[in-house]
């Protein structure tokens, strides 16, 4: 439910990824704020739903956490088809999982076609920068590579960057488009975030990683 | 009425006075501040110099007395100053009256005549002056009525008469300020200050028009002047009564004004007091004093009624502002306050029944609930339009969701939110009628229902989804939308169709969880009721403890009750997919797909006894059947193949009873023919496993349970539970492999080769055909043996022992050719004979050494073991077949054997056994015969060398061991 007087929309994201990336842990991170060091694997597919305001506006975001293991594949496209937003999570200490990001990103473009889909890549596991096999450069590489709207590294153990990539993904819905285009809606910051925004339609390529002071402070009040 | 009380309140300007009816106010006049004023009048103010009158009057006086007066009370005044007393005889003097002044006047006036006269009588010069001045302080200063005049002997007779008339005047004035100090205030202190000064002016005037004196003169003119004198006076005193009266006149008025009134009250008190003499009179006041009582008491007894019913009216109605809200006011949360209101009055009527008469508190209680009646309809329609327009909302969101057809992100949510606690709290309200909330239920389910299964029905609206796209391509809008695609089946792709189509549900369960939570989540507000309730323990609460437990489950209750309608179709699309789908391992994947959904629709709240999950046991069982006959059917079609094989060969060998051998041997070959002249397993069979093993290696590979806890630990012990859902159970693996294998291909086999009971060779190609029918199966089925889903032994016992047949009986097969190739072996060699006699005698596996040969020494006596005997049946033959034993039994009796291991096992054992025999026969030949004499003994062993003529090693060797 939103708050009173705002509009509310639910946006369909599907997590992909190799078997113990860290897809769930991510999930888990931005709804609970928790780390779990126990490992076990996502059976099937989950979901869970976080309402999140962000820029006086109140968006819905349903979460669909695939499973990585090979018995599961099947199902993914079925829940690719309708979603918009894709995020490709990697563990940046295992290469492998690194290189399966194009059939993902493939997989994805099969189901929404090139324009019609954000695609984040995300690499996950950020802390252990002693095990790293791919850098960050090589991901930044691989997102220009493929068209990925966002590309971003994470931590879900010590929960970096995790809340600032779901605000990315929230500024680059139409929903914070439209807001840009609203006169009356006198909001600059939104407009400072258009390039964000657009990248949905016109392929910009990869957007600055760094995270502006402004975003931070925005306060995701999820 | 006193004088001072109608002056003290006297009109302030009679000018102002217009009309009686507008009268001025009464101005007060009493100023407070008159003490002082009073002083300094009094200080202005000088009695009148009566002395000097009387003194010009007799002509013996002069102006110097007043002079002397004046100095005198200078000197007085002086004195009050310069003494120490003199403040307080000063306040005195202005505290006392006007009697006590003159008194104090009079006293000093003596004291300093009586000083003067004593310094005169040394100094007579200035007696004269003195004695003037003593006289006009005397005559100035005789206040006192009784006091004694000094009577002065010297005076002649004209001072004799001056002093009778001052001794009058003075009585007189005596007199007049006695009766002044009687009514000693402020009005007579102005009113004797006035007169005096009038009579002062009235002596200047005199004095000026020089007839004073015809005042005093005894003629007519004297007689005149008084008069005229006296007229004055009188008219002067005239004009101070009318100004007096002036004053009286508006209170004159006022009084008039106000008499009628008061005439009128007096004539009523009158009245009254006649009849209350009356009442006295008749001796009736206890009666009144009783009915005062009385009526005191009901006065009494009417408050009490009053607050009572005052009291019920609070406690027991409803106001009208509160009746208005219930009738037509929004359902907002002062109208839970009235709820609140109304439910107090229900339980506060309940104690009503109490009384005696129970009609009050029925009536209230039939009221009430007729208001809660009303209640209950207006919050049920409340409730059904907050569904509705809720549930469209959302739809549009879950259009969006699922269809993302257009930028209807705007779809708003407004003051939904807001509403929310208010929908709570009438639902909760709504539990306490159970008729309406059930109803509620079934609309809302409806609703709900009808709005689920749309969306998705939509999905497979082909045309739908292109109008829809080209609205947005008319549009010039670029939407994600347009690219959705809808759900359509494709030929070579039924998993992905169904993976959709439950996909679909998945999504549709997760949104409607969602939504149902949003509205029928109590948690939050039960923690506010309760919290509720514990602050405030008197107040009534529409939540009660029964409905607690009610609400507690109602967002999965209700949520299971809307999916429910998208059952059928679901059963009914993903039902179509399976009939036709002949393929098992697609079924397989089906029954994969299924289950997994099943799982995840539990996980999501969906019960597992629901009609949903129900139908997709149904649609799991279906497939699980459909796999299962896809094999069973061609098993039949196998049966009915033999079946129609054996009618047509049993009709062809009736028709030719008469044919050559050749014939038979032809229809001896086409029996054959189902496994061919190479004896191979028949075709069905590879087929058929190929089938079979390609689902075992599905299942191996996918089959692991979709539970969280599952694991691939070859090492648990535990035993799996037989789910009739599976593929996998003793009594599917008893269809598919047991009775195929057991029933169909033995019958096959058996029907093949009828007269291998009979013919050995016949019996041979059965037992070769069921060696390489059981080889084939187990190397196919072998795989499997400990795969943790099939056949391992620790998880799935049961069919296990389905593999362990399997075994057995090739190993039976494998034994039986054993056998039946030993025993050809020993007759083509000639040995078949010796064999059987030596193995009655002792069995030859038994022999250990050469101690053992005498156990045969019995041989000796039978004819069999004459050398030439022995020669005749056995030379010939092992030197004939011996050197071509290993081929004749490789090549052509177990040529036709797939295992080259089985094969070697056979001849391995057969050449074995015959080498075996062939030792000892030789040996206990030569051993037997070498008791005989050396001649005969030596010639028998020669002739047994000849006729057994291959050594041992070369025994071996030619059978290649």
């Amino acid at each position: 439910m939103s708050r009173s007087g705002k509009t509310l929309t639910k946006y369909k994201i599907v997590f992909l990824g190799e078997q113990g990336v860290g897809k769930t842990s991510l999930i888990t991170r931005f709804m609970y704020d928790t780390f779990d060091d126990h490992y076990q694997a996502t059976i099937g597919i989950d979901f869970l739903s976080k309402t999140m305001y962000l820029d006086d506006k109140t968006i819905r975001l349903q979460l669909w956490d695939t499973a990585g293991q090979e018995r599961f594949r099947s199902l993914i496209p079925s829940y690719i088809r309708d979603s918009r937003v894709a995020i490709v999570v990697y563990d940046i200490t295992k290469k492998e999982s690194f290189d399966f990001i194009d059939k993902w990103i493939n997989d994805v473009k099969n189901e929404r076609g090139e324009d019609n889909v954000i695609l984040c890549i995300v690499g996950n596991k950020n802390d252990l920068t002693d095990q790293r096999q791919v850098s960050i450069e090589e991901g930044e590489n691989k997102a220009k590579q493929l068209g990925a709207n966002i590309f971003m590294e994470t931590s879900t153990k010590a929960g970096y960057n995790v809340k600032t990539l779901f605000k990315r993904i929230a500024k680059s819905l139409p929903e914070f488009q439209n807001s840009t285009s609203d006169p009356l809606s006198g909001d600059s910051k939104t407009t400072s975030d258009k390039n964000d925004a657009n990248v949905g339609n016109d392929k910009a390529g990869i957007i600055d990683i760094s995270t502006e002071e402004g975003q931070q402070q925005s306060g995701c009040q999820c | 009425m006193d004088f001072l009380d109608y002056q003290t309140f006297s009109v302030g300007d009679q000018n102002n006075l217009q009309d009686d009816t507008s009268l001025p106010e009464p101005t007060s006049r009493l100023d407070l501040s008159s003490i002082p004023t009073m002083a300094a009048q009094e200080r202005e103010f000088k009695l009148p110099f009566i002395g000097a009158a009387l003194k010009n009057a007799v002509g013996n006086t002069t102006s110097a007395a007043s002079a002397t007066s004046t100095a005198i009370a200078s000197t007085s005044s002086t004195k009050k100053n310069d003494t120490t007393a003199a403040p307080s005889i000063s306040r005195n003097i202005v505290d006392s009256t006007l009697y006590t002044k003159m008194s104090v006047y009079a006293t000093k006036s003596i004291d300093t005549l009586t000083s003067s006269l004593s310094t005169s009588s040394e100094n007579g010069v200035a007696f004269d002056n003195i004695n003037s001045q003593i006289i006009d302080d005397h005559y100035n200063n005789i206040p006192l009525p009784n006091s004694n005049i000094p009577d002065n002997e010297n005076d002649n007779e004209q001072k004799t008469k001056k002093d009778v008339t001052n001794l009058v005047l003075s009585k007189k004035l005596s007199r007049i300020l006695n009766d002044y100090s009687i009514n000693n205030d402020y009005n007579n202190t102005v009113k004797l200050r006035n007169s005096l000064k009038f009579l002062e002016e009235k002596k200047k005037s005199y004095n000026s028009n020089s007839n004073n004196e015809k005042l005093i003169t005894p003629e007519y003119i004297g007689i005149l002047a008084r008069k005229t004198l006296r007229s004055d006076l009188e008219n002067e005193l005239l004009k101070e009564h009318i100004i007096v009266l002036e004053e009286f006149k508006p209170i004159v008025r006022r009084i008039k004004r106000f008499s009628s009134s008061v005439e009128n009250i007096s004539k009523i008190s009158e009245q009254l007091i006649d009849r209350a003499n009356e009442t006295s009179n008749h001796g009736t006041t206890d009666s009144v004093f009783n009915q005062v009582e009385a009526l005191q008491n009901q006065v009494n007894l009417l408050r009490l009624k009053h607050q009572l019913l005052t009291n019920i009216q609070k406690n027991f109605t409803l106001t009208q502002i509160e009746d208005d809200i219930i009738i037509n006011g929004p359902i907002d949360l002062e109208f839970f306050k009235v709820i609140n209101k109304v439910l107090k009055i229900k339980k506060n009527a309940t104690f009503l029944l109490a009384l005696d008469n129970m009609e009050p508190g029925t009536n209230l209680i039939n009221q009430i609930n007729s208001i809660i009646q009303i209640i209950n309809k207006k919050i049920f329609n409340f409730l059904i339009d907050f569904v509705y327009d809720t549930s469209h909302i959302n739809n549009g969101t879950n259009n969006n969701n699922n269809d993302n057809n257009n930028n209807n992100n705007n779809n708003s949510y407004s003051n939904v939110n807001d509403n929310v606690i208010i929908f709570q709290k009438s639902l909760i309200f709504l539990s306490n009628d159970l008729p309406y909330f059930d109803e509620f239920f079934k609309r809302v389910t409806s609703i709900r229902s009808k709005i689920i299964l749309d969306e998705f029905l939509s999905q497979f609206e082909l045309a739908h989804h292109h109008s829809s796209s080209s609205s947005h391509k008319n549009n010039s809008k670029t939407n994600s939308s347009d690219l959705n695609k809808p759900l359509i089946l494709s030929a070579h792709d039924p998993i992905r169709y169904i993976g959709d189509v439950l996909a679909s549900i998945h999504s549709i369960i997760a949104n409607e969880a969602d939504f149902i939570k949003s509205l029928f989540k109590f948690k939050q507000i039960l923690q506010q009721e309760e919290a509720q309730e514990d602050a405030h323990n008197d107040s009534i609460s529409y939540l009660q403890d029964k409905n607690l437990e009610f609400l507690t489950g109602l967002d999965l209750k209700l949520l299971n009750e809307i999916i429910q309608s998208l059952s059928n179709s679901i059963k009914l699309r993903i039902e179509q997919i399976i009939k036709f789908e002949s393929n098992p391992i697609t079924n397989f994947e089906i029954l994969q797909l299924l289950k997994l959904y099943q799982m995840m629709f539990i996980k999501k709240g969906i019960k597992s006894n629901s009609s949903l999950i129900n139908n997709l046991i149904i649609l799991q069982n279906l497939s699980n059947d459909k796999i299962i006959n896809s094999f069973t059917q061609f098993i039949d079609n196998v049966k009915e193949s033999n079946q129609f094989a054996l009618t047509t060969a049993a009709t062809t060998g009736t028709n030719t009873t008469t044919t050559t051998h050749t014939a038979k041997k032809n229809i001896s070959i086409k029996h054959n023919g189902n496994f061919g002249d190479d004896l191979l397993p028949p075709e069905w069979l590879s087929t058929y496993l190929s089938k079979i093993t390609e689902l075992f290696e599905e299942i191996d590979k996918r089959g692991t349970p979709f539970n969280d806890d599952a694991h691939d630990d070859d090492d648990d012990d535990t035993i799996a539970t037989e789910d009739s859902h599976d593929v996998i159970n003793q009594y599917n693996m008893e269809r598919l492999i047991e009775s195929p294998i057991f029933d169909v291909l033995m019958k096959e086999i058996k029907n093949t080769f009828p007269l291998a009971k009979k013919n050995e060779s016949v019996k041979i190609s059965l037992l070769t055909v069921q060696i390489n029918c059981f080889d084939l199966i187990n190397s196919r089925l072998q795989p499997f043996n400990h795969s943790r889903m099939i056949f391992s032994k620790s998880k799935n016992p049961n069919i296990h022992k389905i593999l362990d047949k399997i075994n057995d009986n090739l190993q039976q097969f494998i034994d039986t050719m054993k056998e039946l190739q030993e025993k050809l072996l020993f007759e083509k060699t000639g040995l078949s004979i010796y064999n059987n006699l030596f193995n009655m005698i002792f069995p030859i596996d038994a022999v250990q050494d050469k101690l053992d040969y005498d156990m045969y020494q019995s041989l000796l006596d039978n004819p069999l073991m004459n050398i030439d005997t022995i020669n005749n049946t056995v030379h010939t033959k092992l030197n004939e077949y011996l050197p071509n034993a290993l081929n004749d039994i490789q090549e052509n009796l177990l040529f036709k054997l797939n295992s080259p291991s089985i094969v070697d096992a056979i001849c391995d054992h057969c050449f074995g056994k015959i080498s075996l025999f062939y030792k000892i026969f030789r040996d206990v030949l030569f051993h037997l015969y070498a008791n005989e004499d050396v001649k005969n003994a030596n010639e028998k062993k020669q002739k047994i060398s000849d006729i057994l003529n291959f050594s041992s090693e070369e025994f071996n060797t030619l059978l290649g061991l």
